[in-house]
Formats: C-alpha cells, sequence, structure tokens
C-alpha cells in the first residue's frame, strides 16, 4: 500500500498524467472539514486504538495485463504513524510517519529525500487512516457520500504538482473500518488497497522496533 | 656654494620631488591598485594543476555561494512566501546571478526533467556496463548478449513493479522500461543524505541559496552584495515586518577582514610613527630640533608608495602594513647623519658626509641588495615588500642627505646615556658570558623548531562571524563528517576517468563504508559512452528482441511506444560527440546548489564528490583529486613558498656577509656578521625550545632583523676602530626599530604580529650585544 513516490519523486512530477475524476468529486459531495454529518465519524475514528489489519494491494498498471499484486500486514499508531508489511511478493516495510518515509528490505533502510510534494502525500495517507479531516481539508479538497453505515470519500489535492504526483484518493469504509483506498492516476492506471477486518491490540516492544521508526 | 643656495637648492630638490610623488599617488585608482583578495598572495602564473583549482574555485560559484536564514516573529522559521520574495528581489540586482529558496522544487524538477530527456546518452553507458558486468558473470557469452539483455530487462522490469519506486516513476515507465531513471536514484540515493538540505522536522528552517555575480573577494563582491541585501531585506519587510535575515558567505569575511586591515594600516602606521618619535625624543636634547628627522621619513614612506605602486600593477594591502615597519628603519640614516659631532667645529656639511658615506652606503646598499633579492620569491606580498622597504630606504638615504644640507646646523645633540658603559667592567663581562651561555643554551633549541604555514594567519580572526558561519551552514546541511574532494581534468571527459580512479580508490580505502554523491552517478565515462554506442550500432536486433521479452512478460503489445520511439532516434543519432552535447545539457539545468557539482571550465573543469566516512589519507596523484579545503591547499602553497624564501633569505645572507668580510676582512667581518646571526639563531633557537611554531613570516622578520642589524654593527664597529662606545644613533635607531616592530607585535593579523616580535627581539639582543662590547676587541686589535 505504499502508494506515494519514495525517491526523487520530484524529479519526475512533471511527466506525470492529470489526476483520475470520479462522481464522487460533483460539487454536490463536496464536504467541509467540520461537516456535522461527519463528526460522528471522525469521533468515532478520533477514539480507535492501535490496530493491525492484513491488506491487500493491486497496482495496475497501462502497459501491463495484469495488475500486480502485493500482500500483506498494516499497523495503524495514532502516535507513530502508518506501517505497511509486505509479505508477498518480496518481504518489506514501508514506514509513513511524521519524519516521512523509511522503508526497510533485505538491502537495508532507506529514507526518502525530503520534498514538500511527497511530505504532504505520505501525510496524507496517514490523515486519512485516521480520519483527519481538518488536516486533510489543508492539502486537498473532500467530497463524501453516507449511507447508513457505508461511507465513501474523495480527496482532491489542490496544489497542481501534488495532484499530478497523487492523483485522486478515494476511501471507503463501513462505520469506523476503512475497507479499502484507491489512488487513481487514469481509468487505467490506479492503486487498490483492500484493507480486512482491524484488529485492535496494542503493538509489542518487538513490533514497534520492527515496524516502526 | 653658500648655505643659503644650498638650503634652497635642496628644498627644491626635496619640493620637487615630493611634488612629483604627490601627484603620481594623486591619480591612482586605489580602489584598483590595492587588493585586499587572499588570491592576490598567489602568483597568477602558478601552474600546479591543484593551485590553479583552488585559484578557480575561490572565485567559481563555491565561493559565490551566500547561506541566508530567514526567521520570522518569535524566531520561528518565515514564511515559504517570504523566501520567495525574498529570492525574487536578490536577483532583480546586478550583484546576484542566482537566488532560490531551498524549499523550491525547481531546480530539482529541471533536473530531472533533463536526465529524463537525456537519458539514453547519460544513463544508458552505465547501465549496459552493469549488464555486460552480472552477463559476464553469469559465464555468458558475447553473442548470447543482447537477447540476454533483453529477457534480462523484461524481467527486471517486473519484478520493479512491486517495489515502493515503481509508483514515483510509473509515469515514466512507458518512456523507460530498462528502468535507466530508477538505476540512476537507485546510484545517488546512498548519497543524497549527505547533500540532504534540512532534515524532516517539525518546523524546518526557511532558507535561501543565492550566488554572487562577482567573486567575493573583489569590492564587486562585497559592498555592492551588503546593499543589495539589505534592499532586498527592506522590500522584505514591508510584506512581512517581522523577518529577520541573517546570512554568510566569504564576502562577509573578507569585506570583515578588509576592513580591519585597513584600519590596523591606519593605527600602526600612526602608532609607530608616534613609538619612534618618542623614543628619539627620550635621547635628544633639543626636542623640536628632532622634528627634523620627520621629513626623512614622510620622504622616505613617499618614495616607497611612489616605487611599490609604479613596479607594480596591483598590490595587497598586507604590503602596507608590513611595511610601515619602514618608519622604524628609515629613520636611522637620519639618526646617523644628525647625531654625529662634526670632527672639527668648522667642518663643512659635505665633508661630514663623506667621511660617514662608507658605513652608511655600506649598512644601505646591503640591506637594499638583502631586499633586491626578495624580487625573486615566487609569492607577489614579497616581492612588493622587497620592492616598498628597498626603495623606501634609497630615498631615505637620499633625503636625510639633501635634507641636513638645509639645516643650519647639521648636529644633534643626544643626552647622555651611558648605556652598558654605565657598569663596572666586571658587571659587563658577566654580563656578556651570561649572554653567551644564554646563546649557547638556545642553539639546541634549534633542532625543536616546528613549522605551521597557515593561511588563516594572514588575516584577522573574526570569531563573531565564524559561529554565525557555523550556525548557518549546519542548517544547510553541512557537516564536518562530510569531505568535499574535487575530481579535474583539463576538460570533462579527463575529469570524469579520473573520478572513476577516486571512485575504485574510495571503494578500497574506505573500506566499503565510505559513502558518496556526485554527478558522476549519471554521467558516464568517455569509455562507457564508446561501448553504448558500439552496442546500439552494432546490436539492431536488441530492439525488436526487447519487445518480445516484454510481451512474453505480460507487457502489453504499444505499452512502451513511446521507449522504442525514443530508442529508435538515440540509435540512428548517436555519435562519440553525444555525449559532450548531453552533459552541457545536463549542466546547463544544474541551479542553486546542484550547479556546484560540475563545472566546465579552462583552464580546468571538475566534477565535485561529496563523501562520509571518508579515508584519512588523500587521494593518489593518479586520482587527479584533492579535498576541496581551500584551506589546505593554500596552507601547503605557503609551506612552499617558505621553503622557497628559506633558501632566499640564505641566498641574501650570504651576499650581506660577503659584503661585509669584502669591506671589513675576514677577521673582523666574523665579529661584525657575527651580531646579526647570532642574534637570529639564538631567537630562533630560543622559540624552538618554547614551541612555538614559525611560518613564512617569522622567517621573513628573522631576515630583515639580520639586515637591520648588521647596520648596527657596522656603525658600532667604526666607532670600534676609533676606541670609542657605540654610537649614540645605533642605541637610538635600534630602540626606535624595536619600536616600531613592537607596534607591529600588537597587531591584530598573527603573521604580522609574528614578523613585528621577531625583528623586535633581534634588534633588542643585537643591542644588548653591541652595549656589552662584543665588539671591543676591534679597538683593540687596532
Amino acid at each position: 500500500m505504499k502508494c506515494f513516490p519514495l525517491l526523487l519523486i520530484c524529479l519526475l512530477a512533471s511527466l506525470s498524467r492529470a489526476a483520475e475524476t470520479d462522481p464522487l468529486t460533483e460539487p454536490a459531495n463536496r464536504i467541509a472539514p467540520d461537516d456535522p454529518a461527519w463528526k460522528d465519524l471522525a469521533a468515532t475514528f478520533a477514539r480507535k486504538p492501535d490496530t493491525t489489519a492484513n491488506f491487500s494491494e493491486q497496482r495496475f498498471f497501462p502497459f501491463k495485463k495484469t495488475p500486480v499484486e502485493l500482500k500483506g500486514e498494516s499497523r495503524v499508531s495514532a502516535a507513530r504513524g502508518l506501517s505497511l508489511h509486505y509479505t508477498e511478493p518480496e518481504e518489506r516495510t514501508v514506514i509513513l510517519d511524521s519524519q516521512g518515509v523509511l522503508v526497510r528490505d533485505v538491502r537495508g533502510e532507506n529514507a526518502a529525500p525530503a520534498d514538500p510534494r511527497a511530505s504532504a502525500a505520505n501525510a496524507a495517507l496517514v490523515q486519512v487512516l485516521r480520519f483527519d479531516l481538518p488536516a486533510l481539508a489543508e492539502n486537498f479538497d473532500i467530497f463524501g457520500r453516507r449511507e447508513g453505515a457505508a461511507w465513501q470519500l474523495a480527496f482532491v489535492p489542490r496544489a497542481v504538482d501534488l495532484r499530478r504526483a497523487v492523483g485522486l484518493i478515494v476511501v471507503a469504509g463501513g462505520a469506523d473500518a476503512v475497507n479499502r483506498i484507491e489512488i487513481r492516476r487514469t481509468t487505467k492506471q490506479y492503486v487498490a488497497i483492500l484493507i480486512g477486518p482491524a484488529r485492535p491490540a496494542p503493538f509489542t516492544a518487538d513490533e514497534l522496533k520492527q515496524f516502526f521508526r | 656654494m653658500s648655505f643659503r643656495r644650498r638650503q634652497l637648492l635642496g628644498w627644491g630638490l626635496l619640493g620637487v620631488a615630493a611634488l612629483l610623488g604627490a601627484l603620481w599617488l594623486a591619480r591612482l585608482d586605489y580602489a584598483k591598485k590595492i587588493s585586499s583578495d587572499v588570491l592576490d598572495l598567489i602568483p597568477t602564473d602558478e601552474h600546479a594543476p591543484e593551485l590553479a583549482l583552488v585559484r578557480q574555485l575561490a572565485s567559481q560559484a563555491e565561493a559565490r555561494t551566500m547561506f541566508f536564514v530567514l526567521t520570522g516573529a518569535g524566531d520561528k522559521p518565515a514564511s515559504a512566501a517570504a523566501a520567495e520574495r525574498f529570492a525574487t528581489e536578490l536577483t532583480r540586482s546586478a550583484d546576484f546571478d542566482q537566488a532560490l529558496p531551498m524549499a523550491d522544487t525547481a531546480s530539482r524538477d529541471a533536473l530531472g526533467r533533463e536526465l529524463f530527456a537525456q537519458r539514453f546518452a547519460l544513463l544508458f553507458p552505465q547501465w549496459l556496463r552493469a549488464r555486460e558486468t552480472s552477463h559476464a558473470a553469469a559465464g555468458g557469452g558475447p553473442a548470447a548478449f543482447p537477447g540476454w539483455l533483453a529477457t534480462d530487462a523484461a524481467a527486471a522490469l517486473g519484478r520493479f513493479l512491486s517495489t515502493p519506486e515503481a509508483l514515483a516513476f510509473q509515469d515514466a515507465m512507458p518512456a523507460d522500461p530498462l528502468l535507466l531513471m530508477p538505476d540512476a536514484v537507485d546510484r545517488l540515493k546512498n548519497g543524497l543524505a549527505l547533500v540532504q538540505i534540512s532534515a524532516a522536522t517539525p518546523a524546518p528552517p526557511t532558507l535561501v541559496w543565492a550566488r554572487l555575480t562577482a567573486s567575493p573577494l573583489s569590492d564587486a563582491g562585497q559592498g555592492p552584495a551588503f546593499a543589495a541585501i539589505e534592499r532586498a531585506t527592506a522590500v522584505l519587510r514591508t510584506q512581512f515586518p517581522d523577518i529577520v535575515v541573517t546570512y554568510t558567505g566569504v564576502n562577509r569575511f573578507a569585506a570583515a577582514s578588509r576592513a580591519r586591515i585597513e584600519h590596523e594600516v591606519s593605527w600602526l602606521n600612526a602608532l609607530s610613527l608616534a613609538a619612534v618619535l618618542a623614543v628619539a625624543l627620550l635621547f635628544i636634547r633639543n626636542l623640536h630640533r628632532g622634528l627634523h628627522l620627520l621629513p626623512v621619513v614622510l620622504l622616505s614612506m613617499l618614495g616607497a608608495w611612489v616605487g611599490t605602486t609604479l613596479a607594480f600593477e596591483r598590490l595587497h594591502v598586507l604590503v602596507f602594513v608590513v611595511g610601515s615597519l619602514l618608519t622604524g628603519v628609515s629613520i636611522d640614516y637620519g639618526f646617523y647623519l644628525f647625531m654625529q659631532p662634526p670632527a672639527r667645529p668648522d667642518e663643512d656639511y659635505w665633508e661630514k658626509v663623506r667621511r660617514l658615506a662608507k658605513p652608511l652606503l655600506a649598512s644601505c646598499f646591503t640591506t637594499v641588495a638583502g631586499f633586491a633579492l626578495l624580487l625573486f620569491s615566487e609569492l607577489p606580498l614579497i616581492r612588493q615588500l622587497g620592492v616598498f622597504v628597498g626603495s623606501g630606504l634609497v630615498c631615505a638615504l637620499a633625503a636625510a642627505v639633501v635634507y641636513f644640507s638645509t639645516v643650519k646646523n647639521p648636529f644633534l645633540e643626544a643626552r647622555v646615556f651611558r648605556g652598558g658603559q654605565a657598569l663596572p667592567a666586571g658587571v659587563r663581562r658577566g654580563v656578556r658570558r651570561l649572554l653567551v651561555a644564554v646563546w649557547i643554551g638556545a642553539l639546541p633549541g634549534l633542532a625543536l623548531l616546528t613549522w605551521k604555514d597557515d593561511i588563516r594567519e594572514l588575516e584577522i580572526p573574526s570569531v563573531e562571524l565564524k559561529r554565525e558561519d557555523a550556525r548557518i551552514r549546519v542548517l544547510f546541511g553541512e557537516r564536518a563528517d562530510r569531505t568535499v574532494y574535487l575530481t579535474y581534468g583539463a576538460n570533462l571527459g579527463e575529469a570524469r576517468g579520473s573520478l572513476e580512479k577516486l571512485a575504485a580508490w574510495l571503494g578500497t580505502a574506505g573500506g566499503g563504508r565510505t559513502q558518496t554523491v556526485g554527478l558522476g552517478a549519471v554521467v558516464p565515462t568517455a569509455d562507457e559512452h564508446g561501448r553504448a554506442v558500439r552496442f546500439v550500432h552494432e546490436h539492431p536486433e536488441f530492439e525488436p528482441r526487447l519487445r518480445a521479452a516484454l510481451m512474453e512478460a505480460g507487457f502489453e503489445d504499444g505499452g512502451f511506444a513511446a521507449f522504442f520511439d525514443d530508442y529508435a532516434r538515440f540509435a540512428a543519432s548517436v555519435n562519440e560527440a553525444s555525449l559532450d552535447a548531453a552533459v552541457h545539457a545536463l549542466q546547463s539545468k544544474l541551479l542553486g546548489p546542484l550547479g556546484l557539482l560540475l563545472h566546465d571550465g579552462k583552464p580546468l573543469s571538475w566534477f565535485v564528490t561529496v563523501a562520509s566516512a571518508a579515508p584519512v589519507i588523500a587521494p593518489p596523484a593518479e586520482t587527479h583529486t584533492v579535498s576541496a579545503n581551500q584551506l589546505q591547499s593554500l596552507n601547503r602553497i605557503f609551506t612552499r613558498y617558505r621553503q622557497s624564501a628559506l633558501w632566499l633569505s640564505l641566498t641574501g645572507l650570504a651576499i650581506v656577509g660577503t659584503g661585509v668580510l669584502l669591506t671589513y676582512g675576514v677577521r673582523d667581518g666574523v665579529r661584525i656578521f657575527a651580531i646579526p646571526c647570532g642574534a637570529c639563531l639564538g631567537i630562533f633557537g630560543l622559540l624552538g625550545w618554547i614551541g612555538q611554531p614559525l611560518n613564512l613570516f617569522h622567517l621573513l622578520g628573522a631576515f630583515l632583523g639580520v639586515c637591520l642589524t648588521h647596520n648596527y654593527s657596522i656603525f658600532t664597529a667604526t666607532s670600534a676602530y676609533l676606541r670609542e662606545p657605540p654610537p649614540v644613533s645605533v642605541r637610538m635607531s635600534a630602540l626606535t626599530t624595536a619600536a616600531s616592530f613592537g607596534v607591529l607585535a600588537l597587531s591584530g593579523i598573527p603573521v604580522v604580529r609574528a614578523l613585528g616580535s621577531t625583528v623586535a627581539l633581534m634588534v633588542v639582543v643585537s643591542l644588548l650585544l653591541i652595549e656589552f662590547e662584543h665588539l671591543t676587541g676591534l679597538g683593540e686589535k687596532t
């Protein structure tokens, strides 16, 4: 589920295409960060403990006949950010926190270079999983729709550079769970992440050391 | 000739000389004539490549860089908008040719776009070499290589798609299935942390990087640049009233140093003159008649200024600081002429001059000969000093001879000070023996002498500026554990070849711990480029094989049309000259700090490599690499010049000594010359014992001290032959010289202190030797 550039995204920003659109992003669905209709959900997320969940990720590329599939475990911590532990096809851990992005794999650790666009994009993912709409509203226009317990949110980067780098983020869930995240560049180029049921459990010291910075 | 006529003639001569000199000095453009640029201390015809590199570097982008930190209310980092505005205002001034906020990614974007555009010329050759190496390691033969390469590339692309990096490069992949860009980034990434500007912190500082248009060591790179910064800050405050701009740059140090040196020129000269006159007035009975010495000193200084400004197109300001010592030396001839009593009451002035001509001329011309030898020095400052003191001394002698011909009674009576003579003979003998014993004890100290040539000692230390500089540079990512290497060549191709040798050396000497960043990661060697050119021309089958391999690996047919179009164009147009064009195109996009990584110019071009955990030893000569630490390089230059000055001084001493031996015979000559030489050796021995490291200027001071003290020795010898005590003029001369050099020892510039204290010590020791009758034996012999 590592959805944002790690290395020199800035070098390639200008090569990127415009972001995908979605019916969800119609003006009628636009919501304010403090929209009362979403406050209960935000409050529920704010009370959520640290969680672990299995996830699968499909990467669709226009030049690839079939999507690339990845699997792993995600860990969300209010204090330490987001950790994605990929188990297939290769073992790798991607950590997104207030310091940026850190990748741990068989070659060791690599931190991404500081870049305002990459920082905003990486912070967005952490904020989405925390349902931190006021923070997201600083860089994104927010659109949303609720039907019973099910809900859907779309985040459109306001800055052109960020829009080119990230595209459209669509998050779907039910009650206090995030079920699916899509980062859409085009109809043929996107990443779809399916998140399994969250398992609330405090992280052990070993987990904190292995999966967070 | 009547006295009145002689007086008019003398005044006329001196007046005309002073007028001509003043006119010459008045028409000079001092901004152009006098330099405070430390590079003007290095010979312009210096051919050693690393020294040429230092000279180029100091005027090039690196030295022209300025760093700014913008803070707002409560010392919080200023906004990005403030940084943008400040940079814009700076670039509006002609004094800055670049200014950009460090948070601005425009320069990196431009580099990324250019790298992508030039990926075949710049990145394909290194990628190909790496694949050739892997293929060879797997035991594959050359004929199978194109097919293996196509299959391997398709498989690598498939693997890459599951990495985090794939999403960053996904838009570029249709045009880059060989993963040339990710491959280049992978080569760069370990080193990127070394040049990371600011760590990801909750409140990173707001930084602006700027480059001066002119050299920071020139006037144009200082005053006007500071004014431009003030203007930009003032404009910024109209929008952001609480903004505070702090900055650093080489020009701040250069300007501070220049200001303080200029200040020193004024007060050292004034204090030196005052000290000399104060000593002189102590010894003379009639104070107002002592003012007759002043015109001689002033005319000597005038002559020195005219002589040097005539002889040199550009002079370093340090010449005038060190040249202030001339006051103490030039007054000697005045003393000797003015204070020698007439041989008989009716002795004519010119008769007196003829009588004193031998010691006057011997002392003047041997000293001038010694200083003339400095003209052979490689160091411009030393050559300039040689002319300054030499011409000043000749003018002092001529001025003294002419001026005192205009004085009605050219004899200045001295107060009676018996000096050493006041002590009983036994005490004098005891002191003399004690001096000899101290001297013998000091001699072994010569073996303990250490030399330390440090360019920083040419300048006045600016503690506050250094502290501020260190603070700001840390914010810009400079760290003490980094080593910056410059790998040079006559052109970029040569430099890139040497860079390959440096990389190999760092790999072995660094024990695998050294991490580097530099443009070597994205600029191929000429050999790699040549192999790539041959590959695309000799293996047209690679393209269809790659298409087939990609299809087989599950990629869409036509998914990489952009790549195959670009590759076909590259294959059709690439030749041996393509690399230069690509590198120049890349260079044109290197803005801001990135622009420092590569320099293409004459006489040298270079690549910059930033390394962490670098070996402590210097890179071997075949790497054509020097550490970018200019200080060390300049210190090496000064070590070389000090050795050269040592030989010059020894040759000068030999000339002066031979002159004394020829004039006074071997036995007396040795005795006379033993005073300056003995004082010099004894003082150096003492400095060796106390562990004081010496530099070029101690050496220069010693040479000067020998030239001066041998004058006293000669004048004293003349009296000794007549069984007279040392003349009062010698005592006065020595004390005034010690006073003027003692003033130099108060200078804030370490090298000037070194020179002043060395000469003052030598003069004092020589005077002690003279006072305690070292030369009395000459009279006893006769």
